[in-house]
């Protein structure tokens, strides 16, 4: 009985009733290859308004000899090709890569070690959590007047300290090299937050048991962490140095805040002297030109931590 | 009890509908009232709209009384006058992005050769600037050579925000040290002033007031000059300028204070008020300051002008204009209100608020009431009228060149190299005509 009227129903979805074809609105949207277009269509328009448009726009810029006000001729790579001569930038594209590249080690080794602690138990967990976040909620701008306060050169208060110890403090922002040594130490400071918290979520992730079973075995804390936690946060690492090297590279505020690129450009980065050429010097294309470098570099640091993020995924 | 809202289901359709809905109420209310295009004149009960945007000066009671001028006269010719007060140093940013658009303030000021920059985006005024000329006795010529660009005056002479020597008169008695004539002289005081405990303050870092109106003007004492007078032919490289880097470098070990190559405008400030320096070059505000919270201070304080060099005496004052954007509708109401504020009426009234902050670049307002209401301040009048303020680019004209050499701190990095050790004077002169060759020879 059973079988038949399964064999009864079968037969009946295998001859479908034929349908007059319509072409009704309502029934195209309920296909979903077309509503999921349709539903996307919001967020492409506000990409290609407020993304892609000023990136093709600034590309375009670039190209040409434009002044602010006076659409300029098309000059093709010659922008790039004056700045590769000229020696600002040169200090600049040196002055970016070991910012980036000193402020990123720093971030990771006390993101890790911040976020190793974070993650054991101890009174007032929730409150000191919260707390280390600060440096990284504060608006930069607020944050970095504080340190220009705290590094000026006749009333500093690092410096008022050190004095009491018998030390002469140097002109931070002053006298090579301690203007770009400032200027990363606020860095780090104002970036380990996002590492550590980043890195202690992906901690909490971790499964114990894997803790417990290497406890047994006898392995020490440092072998736990170098053989558990720092293999399976491989993932969470790579996605933050990703992030991080990116705001870093770009940075504007702290250095416009503190140094505004000087003494004599010692602190430029890419984004302080395209604001400096393009805006207050007027010429708009240079300073694209300025800007679009740092995105070969990105593009590359992108692809190399996909390429490793994807191998890691395959393995 | 179930939860209401898991029984309201909106299919596909509805949802769409309802979003399309939003979408277009949302358009509705967005579109403009009114079609778009030239805005009328005004008339009764439609009153036009003028926003100029300004900075934000270091005397309050200046901008309060400027705001009050322009709404009572918006008041009386049906204008709806918006004043905006912004920091200096955020000007270039919002006047890029205006001109850009074209959209934004109608009137704008700004300083210096900006009117070079933006030749193409400010009206024309010269009908209005030289009937000013011919009512007020005048211009400065560095007025001039800032706003009458090409033969057309692209910008209103405004004012100066001059600068000046404030200096202590009780540590100067005390170090032995006079009043410096000369550049050599004032590097001998700055030896004595250190040697003393009270050096000399003077900002060598990337900021657009203290540093440039200090260097400019000792780069042309000691005869250097970044031009010649056609404007374009690069002159940085010349025994004056390695003179100039070789005195900048004694000044700087022997009599400067430590930490001037992070100094912005605000430092020396700071520093005179503490009294940590004897002697700083600035705009009056310090000694305002002084007088309100530091009366005692204020009394061991005075000014002096700039000494001489082998080459002259120069000076290179902050040089206030108002430009009206060739984007604006109310092009007439723009240059109506320019000229009211600068009528004797509203203008030395104005100049009397600041008390001697601000100065006229038109010679009528030389003999200002307000010049005689503190004899320490007579030397901010002097430095103008001694004709002794050049420009950027100087003897060539404030070319947007020039000041693009001037806004990327060309001319104080020259120093600063050197100063810091970064290079020897000699190098810092040829790193600074590659800068200058760089910028003058793009088209």
């Amino acid at each position: 009985m059973a079988k038949k009227g399964v064999l009864a129903e079968t037969s009946a979805v295998a001859v479908p009733k034929r349908l007059p074809r319509t072409f009704s609105p309502g029934i195209i949207l309920e296909r979903e290859q077309v509503l999921g277009y349709l539903l996307m269509l919001p967020a492409l328009a506000l990409l290609t308004v407020f993304v892609l448009y000023p990136f093709l726009y600034g590309i375009w810029l670039a190209l040409t000899d434009s002044r602010i006000g006076i659409p300029g001729q098309f000059v093709g790579l010659r922008n790039f090709l004056d700045l590769t001569q000229d020696s600002i930038f040169q200090q600049t594209f040196r002055n970016t890569f070991l910012y980036t590249g000193v402020t990123t080690v720093f971030k990771l080794i006390f993101g890790l070690a911040i976020a190793a602690l974070l993650n054991n138990k101890f009174p007032l967990k929730r409150f000191v959590r919260a707390a280390v976040l600060l440096p990284w909620i504060v608006p930069t701008v607020l944050s970095a007047l504080a340190w220009l306060w705290m590094f000026d050169s006749t009333f500093s208060v690092v410096n008022w300290v050190l004095a009491r110890f018998g030390i002469k403090g140097p002109v931070w922002l002053g006298n090579n090299p301690w203007p770009m040594i400032s200027l990363m130490v606020v860095n780090i400071w104002r970036g380990t937050p996002f590492y550590a918290i980043s890195f202690l979520a992906g901690m909490q992730t971790i499964n114990q048991e894997l803790y417990e079973a290497a406890a047994i075995d006898g392995a020490s804390r440092w072998q736990m962490f170098r053989h558990i936690t720092l293999p399976l946060l491989k993932p969470v690492i790579t996605i933050v140095l990703l992030l991080s090297v990116i705001l870093t590279f770009s940075d504007f505020q702290l250095i416009y805040v503190l140094t505004r690129g000087g003494p004599a450009n010692s602190t430029h980065l890419f984004a302080t002297l395209a604001y400096q050429v393009g805006l207050p010097s007027g010429e708009i294309g240079r300073g694209a030109a300025i800007s679009l470098f740092i995105f070969p570099a990105l593009c590359i640091t992108v692809f190399l931590t996909l390429w490793y993020m994807r191998r890691q995924e395959l393995d | 009890m179930g939860k209401p809202w898991r029984k309201v289901i909106i299919s596909r359709r509805e949802f769409l509908g309802g979003a399309l809905a939003g979408i277009g109420a949302l358009a509705a209310s967005c579109a403009p009232t009114q079609p778009a295009g030239p805005q009328a004149p005004a008339v009764q009960g439609r009153p036009t709209e003028l926003h100029v945007l300004r900075w934000s000066s270091f005397v309050a009671e200046m901008d309060k009384l400027i705001d009050t001028q322009m709404q009572e006269w918006g008041k009386k010719n049906n204008v709806n006058v918006k004043v905006e007060h912004i920091n200096a140093n955020d000007i270039p940013a919002r006047l890029a992005a205006a001109v850009q658009a074209k959209a934004g303030p109608d009137i704008v000021q700004f300083w210096d050769g900006w009117p070079w920059i933006y030749e193409d985006s400010l009206v024309d005024v010269s009908k209005e600037v030289e009937e000013l000329i011919k009512k007020l006795n005048g211009v400065y010529q560095d007025f001039e050579a800032y706003c009458k660009v090409n033969g057309v005056w692209r910008a209103f002479p405004y004012s100066y925000t001059s600068n000046t020597f404030i200096y202590r008169t009780d540590y100067f008695k005390e170090a032995g040290v006079a009043v410096p004539k000369t550049w050599d002289e004032f590097i001998e005081a700055g030896k004595k002033l250190k040697a003393y405990g009270k050096p000399i303050g003077q900002a060598l870092g990337h900021s657009f007031g203290d540093p440039p109106t200090f260097w400019y003007p000792w780069l042309w004492a000691w005869g250097g000059k970044e031009v010649l007078e056609d404007g374009k032919t690069v002159a940085i490289e010349s025994d004056a300028t390695l003179l100039a880097v070789e005195k900048a470098v004694e000044l700087f070990d022997t009599g400067l204070i430590e930490g001037v190559l992070s100094w912005d405008d605000s430092s020396n400030n700071r520093a005179y008020l503490a009294e940590q320096i004897s002697c700083t070059l600035n705009g009056a505000s310090i000694y305002f300051v002084a007088k309100r919270d530091y009366p005692k201070l204020a009394e061991v304080s005075d000014h002096f002008v700039h000494p001489r060099g082998p080459a002259g005496t120069f000076s290179y004052q902050l040089d206030w204009s108002v430009g009206i954007m060739a984007y604006s509708k109310n092009i007439q109401a723009a240059k109506d209100l320019i000229v009211h504020i600068l009528q004797p009426e509203q203008y030395s009234a104005w100049l009397q608020s600041g008390r001697g902050y601000e100065t006229g670049p038109y010679r009528y307002y030389d003999n200002d009431p307000v010049w005689r209401t503190d004899p320490k301040i007579l030397p901010f009048r002097d430095v103008v009228t001694n004709g002794t303020a050049r420009w950027p680019g100087w003897p060539g004209p404030p070319t947007a060149k020039a000041t693009q050499v001037r806004n990327n701190y060309i001319i104080v990095d020259l120093f600063a190299k050197a100063c810091s050790r970064e290079f020897k004077p000699r190098e810092a002169v040829k790193w600074a005509a590659g800068q200058l060759q760089q910028i003058y020879g793009r088209s």
